[in-house]
């Protein structure tokens, strides 16, 4: 299949001896064309300016230290639940598992995004689970996201965000854990950790993840968060969150 | 029985890219890392941010100010 960025229409359906076909146009072409339409949409490819919110995250001043700089739901995310850990073989029952997204929205109580507002008895759960790192950068309130997702052999594709926060007030029961994940993902990357735009692994990493369940209410309406490229096999704004292990490679 | 296809045939299938790869246009800077645990693997520095990172606002003392909500992570 095409590209998605390069599809312009896809709504033509043909029929031929009786079988069907959709007609995907693409703005793809060969490098070697050299017929006028086909220069100057690679001109204008060429020149196409990267988006400005990925302009804003490559010029971003980087935040110093490994402090949490956010202020949303401060208090459930830098905490570890109490509740017990189920082990997971597949993301895919991890996330079969979770509550609905639209029954976590209608939560009562509503799920507050103030600095304050704990987690919910829903939260109040910790999961394991060997799966695969595709993609990860790093938030201006110094979290990582991970982009988690199943084997590449396994159908369907789906992902899953999993952050390592920004590390708690040194009074917190939760320090020492999150320091040593963080730790533990910081030696691995070495001087290529990501940065605010997103870097993608080749293959990608296998990882075994530990941490509490989230539930991002600050993105139940609006954009979703993940990288355009797999955000649409990502069924839920709910995360691990804080990662509280990770062993990678 | 089955026909065999020569290896011209083969070679020009072409591959589906796997699951889990950037969109081409996105990619910036591609490096080879190997981990301290041998594991080596390629980087693909992209474009790509959260749908809801804000874009820059006009300067300061600019009319109209963007009230562009603070991207504060997830």
């Amino acid at each position: 299949m095409p590209s998605v960025d390069s599809i312009h229409e896809a709504s033509r359906v043909i029929t031929t001896r009786g079988r069907r076909f959709r007609v995907i146009r693409t703005t793809e072409v060969d490098e070697y064309e050299s017929t006028p339409a086909a220069v100057s949409l690679r001109r204008a490819l060429a020149r196409r300016a990267p988006s400005a919110a990925a302009l804003a995250a490559a010029t971003k001043k980087k935040p110093t230290g490994d402090q949490f700089a956010g202020t949303s739901r401060k208090a459930a995310k830098l905490s570890i639940a109490p509740g017990p850990t189920t082990t997971f073989a597949d993301l895919k029952s991890l996330i079969e598992s979770l509550v609905a997204d639209d029954k976590m929205v209608a939560h009562k109580p509503k799920i507050k995004t103030t600095a304050s507002a704990g987690r919910v008895k829903e939260e109040n759960k910790n999961v394991k689970v060997k799966a695969f790192l595709y993609a990860a950068s790093r938030e201006d309130d110094n979290d990582f996201h991970l982009i988690v997702g199943r084997a590449t052999t396994k159908s369907p594709e789906m992902y899953m965000t999993m952050e390592l926060s920004g590390l708690p007030p040194a009074s917190s029961p939760a320090l020492g854990p999150l320091t040593a994940a963080r730790n533990a993902f910081k030696s691995f990357f070495g001087n290529d950790v990501p940065d605010f735009t997103y870097d993608f692994y080749d293959p990608p990493i296998p990882v075994t993840i530990a941490g509490s369940l989230f539930f991002d209410m600050n993105h139940a309406t609006g954009q979703r968060p993940g990288p355009p490229s797999l955000k649409s096999r990502m069924p839920t704004i709910w995360e691990v969150h804080p990662v509280t292990a990770i062993t990678l490679g | 029985m089955a026909k065999r296809r020569s290896r011209k045939a083969r070679r020009k299938t072409p591959v589906a890219p796997r699951p889990g790869m950037p969109s081409p246009d996105s990619v910036r800077e591609i490096v080879t890392k190997v981990a301290p645990t041998g594991m080596r693997f390629r980087i693909l520095r992209t474009t790509e941010v959260d749908a809801y990172e804000k874009a820059p606002g006009p300067g300061k003392g600019t009319k109209g100010k963007s009230k562009a909500r603070r991207s504060d992570g997830s």
